[in-house]
């Protein structure tokens, strides 16, 4: 008996082959593969209509919509994302969005500026430029106050001055000394004094009038005009100084002693 | 000689009038399938292999619309489908046991003029059954599913969930015992 090949069995099963197998599988399908009869084949049929009756509907073929809501809330969600950062970046959020985003920030170590650093920062540049503008004012008055002063003594009688169209006739013709009092800003809150130290327009130099103690009449120290506002007037610093810092109680510390040479 | 019943040419247009319903087009699918698939059962030996048939059908019915495929894939589809509904029922029949008769038995109530063939048929129908159980139950699966089917080895392996090789074995050592038993037959 030979072992039957796969080509063998291809053979018996297409029911080409012969031999005992070939028969068998020929006599399996003749005795076993026979129609049903009418009555079952006619159940089953009825069967299958109710099935396909009863049949729940189809799922609708699915398409592939463009997600343009998803898509629509993306772009918004990333342009709300960029441009809240820029804001946040530079410190224009909301005073409340920024202390949060700040801090929030402030926990994965970057470092956002909170709100209150912001305006102090800007409320510092306003009164700093005001200062100067105050400062730039008193100096100027100053100057043609001297000038007037100078003109008057060298001249009592002489050539107009500066600020009498007629000129000066004597010590105390030009008027009253210009008082740094008068350009001084109004008064502001304690904390805000600290901060203008800094915007003085002397910070960091020299006194360097020396006039202290001057303004009695006598002839300013040459160095007089050209001083910054700080500490040129001789009565109590630049008084631009607002009340701290600008060391201008005395001249500005650094220069009593340079404008008494006279 | 194949016993089966070719629809050809037509399946496609067939397939799909029967997905859209039409009585004509089932009536053409159940009649090229109904007497192999049949045969499979009893060959099998369901129990109730008419029954076993309907439930086959009804579910082609709801899941046709998932079928893809030339006319073998969709009788190879039906038969994966029929030997999964027969282990189900037996299944089910030996957790609630009954002593159901041969369909064979029946086959003189179904045809009551031919008796003398009846008698023949059902003589034929013990020893080929007497063959068949000689079978292990994977050897069995294999060979009447190759014989209904006419699934290639692929396809079956793919039924009965093993690998094309273990299939070949099992192909070539079952139609062994058949020509074991078919040999002793005649020696005897």
């Amino acid at each position: 008996m030979t072992k039957p090949t796969p080509d063998d069995a291809d053979r018996i099963f297409s029911g080409q082959g012969t031999g005992p197998l070939s028969d068998f599988v020929r006599e399996a399908r003749e005795v076993f593969a026979t129609a049903p009869d009418a009555g079952t084949q006619a159940r089953h049929l009825r069967a299958m209509s109710g099935e396909f009756a009863a049949r729940p509907p189809l799922p609708a073929p699915r398409r592939r919509r463009l997600p343009v809501g998803r898509a629509a809330a993306a772009a918004l969600a990333g342009t709300v994302l960029v441009a809240g950062s820029a804001l946040a970046a530079t410190g224009h959020l909301p005073a409340p969005a920024q202390n949060a985003v700040s801090d929030a920030a402030k926990a994965v170590g970057l470092t956002i500026p909170a709100p209150h650093d912001n305006a102090r920062a800007e409320a510092g540049k306003a009164r700093a430029a005001e200062n100067k503008a105050r400062a730039k004012q008193f100096v100027t008055a100053k100057k043609a106050w001297n000038e007037c002063e100078k003109q008057a003594r060298e001249h009592p009688s002489g050539p107009s001055g500066p600020t009498q169209p007629s000129g000066p006739t004597g010590p105390g013709a030009c008027g009253a000394k210009p008082n740094p009092h008068d350009f001084r800003p109004e008064a502001t809150p304690h904390g805000q004094q600290h901060g203008q130290e800094k915007d003085n327009g002397n910070h960091g130099r020299p006194a360097n009038d020396g006039n202290h103690g001057q303004g009695n009449g006598q002839e300013p120290a040459p160095s007089a005009p050209t001083s910054v506002p700080g500490g040129n007037d001789g009565d109590h610093g630049n008084g631009l100084g607002n009340g701290h810092g600008n060391g201008g109680d005395d001249g500005g510390g650094g220069g009593p002693g340079q404008g008494r040479g006279e | 000689m194949s016993s089966r019943v070719v629809v050809g040419e037509q399946f496609d247009s067939v397939l799909e009038a029967a997905r859209s319903g039409a009585d004509w087009a089932w009536k053409v699918l159940y009649e090229s399938l109904a007497p192999t698939l049949l045969g499979y059962l009893r060959a099998r030996g369901a129990p109730d292999p008419e029954g076993v048939a309907g439930e086959v059908f009804c579910q082609l019915v709801r899941d046709i619309h998932r079928f893809e495929g030339d006319e073998q894939g969709f009788r190879s589809w039906v038969f994966v489908m029929a030997h999964h509904r027969l282990l189900d029922d037996l299944r089910r029949r030996r957790r609630r046991p009954e002593t159901p008769a041969a369909p064979e038995t029946f086959g003189d109530l179904a045809e009551p003029g031919d008796v003398e063939r009846t008698v023949v048929d059902r003589r034929r129908a013990e020893e080929l059954r007497a063959v068949i159980e000689t079978l292990t139950p994977a050897q069995r699966d294999v060979l009447l599913l190759r014989i209904y089917g006419e699934l290639t080895i692929e396809e079956v392996a793919k039924a009965i969930g093993r690998r094309a090789g273990a299939v070949k074995a099992l192909q070539r050592r079952g139609l062994e015992a058949v020509r074991r038993h078919l040999d002793k037959e005649v020696s005897e």
